[in-house]
């Protein structure tokens, strides 16, 4: 299996979801440890995706998957702070800050 | 003020595996006026066929309590948690800063339903944590048998919120009043059968009433009825 890796943000109580670089071929981040927390900079998302975040600011879900070759998919959540989720319009810049990070792999778990 | 949703007009949906409707916005239903009542944001009411189930994901900063019906459900979470509950059980859980589980039909035979409610915390950044308790299911008849609230207890779960959900069962021509504060809501759902509502409303299997400004409700079995009420801010 090829490697890739991919970023997604969704609503964390509908599971609606609001961003995923695997299918938007547009979106770039960059993901990096600050502090005690971490980082992601995001970018060419649109202005719709953009206010729907920040609207949902404080109940995001956001993910980094990591699939390794003949790995096991390993999925990382993050708990975002909602009060550092932050837009700059002049350089079209999503930045969230997320406190902690939850590193699981799905086969380690009960599954159909 | 008393909001009565007919079982119909939650949002139904069949997957194959997993089947129900949903009293509020989630999933592929989206409707920006039906996301909350209070602190309740989510009431599922889920039937999953026997071995499937929601496989592992996230959840923070959310009360999430799943009382079974019928059938047999197994939890199991990243905090080393694995529990399987039936009919007269109830599961809490406190996602808080973070928490990955699973939940599953844990039967190959049998189907299992449950009812999946979510509340918001008083208090965001909590310890995750997760409990089962069971509950007195004789004691249901004529009675508001409390299962999980604040305050807890010995067969109550403890919810971090300023709530208390009951259950109750009524038969038929049996009433029993209810008493709240000013100013909290109720959330009633018939699970069975017919409930009377102050001899105004009758509730369906399936229907809700959302209810605000009324600080006693007098309860009445129009048939054998099995029912949840929550008390809420």
């Amino acid at each position: 299996m090829a490697q890739q890796e991919w970023f997604m943000v969704k609503h964390g109580v509908t599971g609606r979801g609001l961003a995923n670089s695997k299918t938007d071929a547009e979106l770039s981040y960059r993901f990096q440890q600050e502090g005690a927390g971490y980082l992601f900079t995001v970018t060419g998302l649109d202005e719709q995706t953009v206010a729907k975040i920040i609207e949902l600011r404080q109940e995001l879900n956001v993910f980094r998957f990591v699939q390794r070759k003949d790995r096991p998919l390993t999925k990382n959540w993050y708990y975002v702070d909602g009060n550092r989720v932050k837009y700059d319009s002049e350089r079209h810049t999503l930045t969230i800050y997320a406190k902690s990070e939850i590193q699981y792999i799905p086969d380690d778990y009960f599954a159909d | 003020m008393i909001k009565i949703i007919p079982s119909e007009a939650r949002s139904s949906f069949d997957r194959g595996w997993l089947r129900g409707s949903h009293s509020f916005s989630f999933g592929e239903y989206q409707d920006p006026d039906n996301t909350a009542f209070g602190p309740m944001r989510v009431a599922n009411d889920d039937v999953i066929v026997p071995g499937r189930g929601f496989g592992a994901h996230p959840h923070s900063d959310m009360e999430i309590v799943s009382i079974v019906l019928h059938g047999k459900l197994r939890h199991e979470d990243s905090l080393g948690n694995v529990a399987v509950t039936g009919f007269g059980s109830i599961q809490r859980m406190s996602a808080g800063s973070g928490v990955i589980h699973t939940e599953h039909n844990a039967s190959d035979a049998e189907e299992v339903r449950l009812l999946q409610l979510w509340f918001m915390p008083h208090t965001k950044g909590l310890q995750p944590s997760y409990e089962t308790t069971s509950y007195d299911t004789t004691a249901l008849e004529g009675a508001l048998v409390p299962v999980a609230s604040s305050d807890g207890g010995p067969r109550v779960a403890t919810v971090h919120q300023d709530m208390t959900i009951y259950l109750g069962r009524l038969s038929k021509g049996k009433t029993l009043d209810f008493e709240q504060n000013e100013g909290r809501r109720m959330y009633i759902f018939s699970i069975e059968g017919k409930l009377g509502l102050q001899n105004e409303h009758v509730l369906r299997t399936g229907d809700t009433a959302r209810v605000e400004q009324t600080s006693s409700m007098k309860l009445e079995g129009h048939e054998d009825t099995f029912y949840m009420l929550i008390d809420l801010p």
